[in-house]
This record gives structure tokens, C-alpha cells and sequence, in this order.
């Protein structure tokens, strides 16, 4: 066994990064729509932030699981970052994380295809995103090592869940907005 | 739009949560038992430890029952060697009780005493 933890504390403070990441770019996207700060801030800036976190945070998914496959302490194969439930480490809990990462893989390409397969359809597989988030937190919870994260995951979870609350109280007060004047950024 | 200063400040906040990650993680300030439980490393070790425990008192068990067994056939053994003893001492004993009996003509009760002779002196000869 190496004794040497950089690439364990690598993988998993990156772990946590892309969770971080995760969280702030779902609080961007409802943002966007909840506007629970009004008019200060400007949809169109809320979603290019948002766009631009959903890249950090894969950016983040990507090292940590590059990190993992340079470290030893739980020998995660490259196919195991692929295909769920191939990772010698908690198989159920890192195939969680595996689909989630591809989830948001597949999310974040259709920022670029939402002309292509309609606003409508683009929105249904946006919805996608709650369970990415939902998934990727069962993933940190089951899988991850660092109890002192829970209130990490507790806060996002509140936090997320406040303004899904938020925003779906609000949609009927505030006017929505025709998809084809909503700002985006392609 | 695309918000050049949005998207910088964003970064400077991934990375500055990436290290404070990292170091959070380090010096795992937080750090207790049951956290220390999680670690796979230190499950891995836990694991060890234990087959290692179980093995050191299988191994005393099966150190002890050999012993024992040996402390046995040790006694045993020490026994009979003694008995054999004991039982020479005692022949011994009366071998030299009986040997005056069997030699008291020559010597009145005494061994017969050493004579001395003299032989001829060796020659040895070989013929061609």
C-alpha cells in the first residue's frame, strides 16, 4: 500500500469541488427563472454563469476521476469511471456517481443542440438536472469518506430544494416568458 | 451574453473552493473516530489487524496444545529415565554386593590384583 495521500486528498477534495460546482450551477439555472432577487440580476448573465459552472463542474468531475485512477488507496480502474458498477470500491455507490456524470455530460451538450431538438424537448431533459443533483448527492453521501461533508450536502440540498419551492410558488405570479424570447446563450 | 467578469469571478471561486477543500480534507480538522472508520485505508488496516489478532491467538492455541503435549511426553520420558536409573543403580549395587562372593578365593573379599609379565618382544618379519 503506497502511504503517499496526495491523490487521495486530490480526488477527494475535487469530489467536492464538482459537488460545489453542481450545486452553485442548479442554483444559477433556477435563478434564472425564480429571480429571488428580482431584477438584479439579469437573466441573461445568470445563465451564461450558469452555463459556465456546469463546465467547471464537469472540468472538476473530469479530474476526479482522472485523480482516481492515479491513486492507490482504492484502485479504481478506467472502465470503472465509465460503466457504473465496474469500481472495485463501493460498486452501487461510484455507479451512482459513474451515471451522474454522464447525465451531466449529456445536459451540458444540449446547451449547444437546443435549437436543433426544440426548446420543449431541450427543457424536459433539463429537468434532468434534479436528479443529477439528487443522484450526485447520494453519490457524495454513500460514497464519499468525509462525514464532516454532510453539512455540505444538508445546505445544498436545503438550498436547492428552497428555490425549486420558490420558483414553483412563483410561476404562477410572474408572467412566463415565451421560450423563444427567453435569453440563451448557445 | 457573455459576462467576461461573471465567468472570472466564478473560477476564482471554484478554485479558491478547490483548496479550501484540499486543505479542509488535509487537515481534517474534524477528524474523529468514527470518520477515521471510513477511510478505506484505515478499514483496510482495521481488517488486518483483526486476521492478524485472530491468527496470533490461533497460533498460541496450537502453540500451547503442543506444550503441553510435549511437557507430557516430557515427564513421561524423565520418568522412565529415572526408572532406568534407579533400576541400574540398584543392579549396579548389587552387583558389587554379589561380586566379592563370587571372587573371594583369589583375594579375600578384594579384585584380584594386576600381575605383571614379560612377553617376548614383536618382531615382525616379511618375506619376499
Amino acid at each position: 500500500m503506497k502511504t503517499d495521500p496526495t491523490f487521495w486528498l486530490l480526488a477527494r477534495a475535487s469530489g467536492l469541488t464538482a459537488y460545489v460546482l453542481l450545486t452553485s450551477s442548479v442554483v444559477a439555472g433556477l435563478t434564472v427563472k425564480a429571480k429571488p432577487l428580482g431584477r438584479r440580476i439579469k437573466a441573461a448573465a445568470a445563465t451564461d454563469v450558469h452555463r459556465f459552472l456546469a463546465l467547471l463542474g464537469l472540468g472538476a468531475v473530469a479530474a476526479h476521476g482522472l485523480v482516481l485512477t492515479l491513486d492507490q488507496t482504492v484502485k479504481m480502474p478506467p472502465v470503472g469511471l465509465l460503466v457504473p458498477g465496474l469500481s472495485p470500491y463501493r460498486p452501487l455507490a461510484v455507479g451512482v456517481g459513474v451515471v451522474a456524470a454522464e447525465l451531466m455530460v449529456l445536459i451540458y451538450a444540449s446547451f449547444s443542440l437546443r435549437r436543433r431538438i426544440g426548446a420543449r424537448n431541450w427543457r424536459r431533459l433539463h429537468y434532468l438536472t434534479f436528479g443529477v443533483f439528487a443522484v450526485a448527492t447520494v453519490h457524495g453521501l454513500a460514497a464519499g469518506t468525509d462525514r464532516w461533508a454532510f453539512g455540505l450536502y444538508a445546505g445544498s440540498v436545503a438550498l436547492v430544494a428552497g428555490l425549486t419551492a420558490w420558483r414553483i410558488l412563483m410561476k404562477g405570479g410572474t408572467s412566463d416568458v415565451p421560450h423563444r424570447n427567453r435569453p440563451v446563450a448557445v | 451574453m457573455t459576462s467576461h467578469v461573471a465567468r472570472l469571478y466564478s473560477l476564482a471561486a471554484a478554485i479558491l473552493v478547490f483548496f479550501v477543500a484540499w486543505a479542509a480534507i488535509a487537515a481534517h480538522p474534524w477528524n474523529n473516530h468514527p470518520a477515521a472508520a471510513q477511510d478505506p485505508r484505515y478499514a483496510v488496516l482495521k481488517a488486518r489487524e483483526q486476521r492478524l489478532r485472530a491468527e496470533s491467538v490461533a497460533v498460541k492455541r496450537i502453540l500451547a496444545r503442543r506444550w503441553a503435549v510435549y511437557r507430557a511426553q516430557l515427564a513421561l520420558r524423565r520418568h522412565e529415565i529415572a526408572t532406568i536409573k534407579s533400576a541400574n543403580a540398584r543392579a549396579r549395587a548389587a552387583s558389587l554386593v554379589s561380586a566379592p562372593a563370587a571372587v573371594s578365593g583369589g583375594g579375600g573379599g578384594y579384585a584380584p590384583s594386576v600381575r605383571v609379565v614379560t612377553l617376548p618382544p614383536l618382531t615382525i618379519t616379511r618375506t619376499s
